[in-house]
């Protein structure tokens, strides 16, 4: 399960930094993923390809250039991600650390 | 996160925008500029951005920008009434650029602004990336 919310949270990072470069791109849409879902799908398919999560293209309050990237919301989104994805990579190296000692591994 | 896929994103617009910033910078510098190599009076650049997949060794590693084109501006050239400049033709008039240095100025603002969102989504992926590897030890 964890693993599975770290490859969601690896694509959704990849995903923003997208949607980051290309602010200024003519025609571009925002692109994201809705976290519930990814997860349910990645743990389906029990791969580790992240290519099975599907992108949703939010469509809303275009710009005269058909471009709606809000800076200001994208760099929101990265910081929430990058704190959401080290508190699962915390949990899992607990986790593993526990494994760990209790096999008699320190 | 992968690092190496958002260093590529990321370095792609770094890229765009410095160009976008030089482009810029060139308008600034020949808003007066009645003369041009080609002929005629200077003509604002505009930079045309456009997405591009990202090749990596691993595929097709995300999307990044390049500005596609570099397009010279067709609005008419502002004419004023100088007889005395050796540019003028037989009514006078000389023609000259016309760039608005106020509109310079607000694309300067939002090419940097840009510009160091970039910057900031390279640093967070490195941070993150460092301190994965912290956490892991």
């Amino acid at each position: 399960m964890m693993e599975a919310a770290l490859i969601v949270r690896s694509t959704r990072a990849d995903l923003l930094a997208e949607n980051i470069a290309n602010a200024d791109t003519p025609n571009f849409v925002q692109r994201d993923v809705r976290f519930e879902a990814a997860l349910q799908q990645v743990l389906e398919q029990q791969s580790s390809d992240s290519s099975v999560i599907s992108h949703d293209l939010t469509a809303e309050n275009f710009r005269i250039d058909r471009n709606d990237i809000d800076l200001n919301q994208q760099l929101g989104k990265v910081y929430e991600n990058s704190l959401n994805y080290l508190a699962t990579l915390r949990l899992y190296s607990d986790s593993v650390a526990r494994l760990r000692s209790a096999t008699g591994n320190a | 996160m992968s690092i190496q896929s958002i260093l590529g994103i990321a370095s792609s617009a770094l890229t765009a925008q410095s160009l976008r910033i030089s482009l810029i910078a060139q308008n600034l510098a020949n808003a007066d500029s009645v003369a041009s190599p080609g002929g005629g009076p200077y003509q604002r650049r505009m930079p045309v951005f456009e997405a591009i997949l990202l090749q990596g060794e691993t595929g097709v590693e995300g999307i990044g920008v390049k500005v596609a084109a570099v397009l010279r501006d067709r609005a008419p050239a502002r004419v004023s009434y100088d007889p005395s400049n050796p540019l003028a033709d037989a009514d006078g008039n000389v023609k000259e650029p016309s760039i608005n240095p106020v509109l310079e100025m607000v694309d300067l603002l939002q090419a940097s602004r840009s510009y160091e969102a970039n910057l900031s989504t390279l640093e967070t992926a490195r941070n993150v990336a460092l301190k994965t590897i912290e956490l892991l030890k």
